[in-house]
């Protein structure tokens, strides 16, 4: 799935915890936005990805 | 009735065709494997069969810009006060002289001496050389190969690489060569491949370069885009992927158990758009 320009691998994505999926990628993807907003951006590619609410 | 014998066929031809053949400077040499046909129904076809997996692949060369020719000349001999008969044909070996100087080609030739393949030629018109075997394919004429050419300039000549090419059985060559019209611009859809290698700019930095294997070329730039856009389905290893054009690297996060990224087989990035590279192995 590409969000925001990031590819991010299904399969790969479903092996992990949101905790661990969000502190992998947190400080790598989307620099130039603060952290609070790329951790909302995540937790919502996490739900997308894992249909997890 | 005893057995006896039956000629074969030697019918005399001297007509000529309504649709001549304007046979052209060759532009490309494609070897297969020694056996393997060549895929040519279509441009994709040939362009799949490039990125094969090897044993089904076709090896596709540079651009070639001379042509020499070294043998395969009919030879006579007489037996007694007898007239001149013929005798067979010389051993042949063609010189393609490509289009620049590479020593990792050179090195892959040398390495490869012994190897038996099937070669087609292309020439400018896009028409493909081969040998008729009774099929509606053409199969490849049988050559082994070799190297050579000039490492660096001279006083009066460039650097220059040629893949020389022995023919196995020129006469059978000579009997059985034959042509077909491609319908498509055959320089397109052929590829030679580069192996490459993705490596990680600094230790645990996350930003991964696609180096090439022999000279250590930076391929990031031209690959790296479609590499990230397409990372489900061309890289191992990875949870997620982007291309950073202003470091010119991909950021990458590993996927569960993973130590790097790996590309997939050629076959996989061709599906995806990515021509011309292969991962390392």
């Amino acid at each position: 799935m590409i969000y925001e320009g990031v590819t991010f691998v299904v399969d790969e994505v479903k092996k992990m915890s949101e905790k661990d999926f969000v502190k992998t990628m947190l400080n790598v993807f989307w620099l130039d936005r603060d952290k609070e907003t790329r951790r909302k951006m995540l937790a919502d590619v996490y739900r997308r990805i894992t249909g997890k609410k | 009735m005893s057995r006896i014998r039956t000629c074969t066929s030697n019918h005399f031809f001297t007509g000529k065709s309504v649709c001549e053949i304007d046979y052209d400077k060759i532009k490309l040499v494609i070897l297969t494997n020694h056996g393997v046909k060549l895929s040519y129904n279509s441009g994709e076809a040939l362009r799949t069969m490039c990125h094969a997996a090897v044993g089904g692949r076709a090896y596709g060369f540079p651009q070639i810009v001379n042509w020499e020719v070294n043998g395969g000349e009919a030879q006579t001999s007489q037996v007694g006060y007898g007239p001149n008969t013929y005798n067979g044909v010389s051993a042949r070996t063609d010189t393609f002289t490509m289009d620049m100087f590479r020593h990792y080609l050179r090195s892959v030739i040398l390495k490869n001496v012994d190897e038996e393949f099937d070669m087609y030629l292309v020439d400018y018109k896009n028409n493909l050389y081969g040998l008729n075997d009774g099929t509606d394919t053409l199969a490849g004429i049988p050559v082994t190969i070799y190297p050579s050419g000039n490492d660096h300039p001279g006083a009066s000549d460039k650097a220059s690489l040629a893949v020389n090419v022995v023919y196995t059985d020129v006469e059978d060559y000579m009997l059985n060569l034959d042509v077909v019209p491609l319908g498509f611009t055959a320089v397109n859809y052929v590829y030679g491949l580069m192996p490459v290698t993705l490596v990680e700019t600094a230790a645990s930095s996350g930003k991964w370069k696609v180096i090439e294997f022999y000279g250590k070329g930076d391929a990031t730039a031209k690959y790296g885009s479609l590499l990230a856009t397409n990372a489900s389905t061309v890289l191992d290893g990875v949870s997620a992927c982007t291309y950073d054009a202003e470091a010119n690297a991909l950021t990458i996060t590993l996927g569960s158990g993973a130590t790097a990224p790996a590309l997939k087989a050629a076959s996989v990035l061709a599906g995806a758009g990515i021509y011309g590279i292969e991962p390392y192995a």
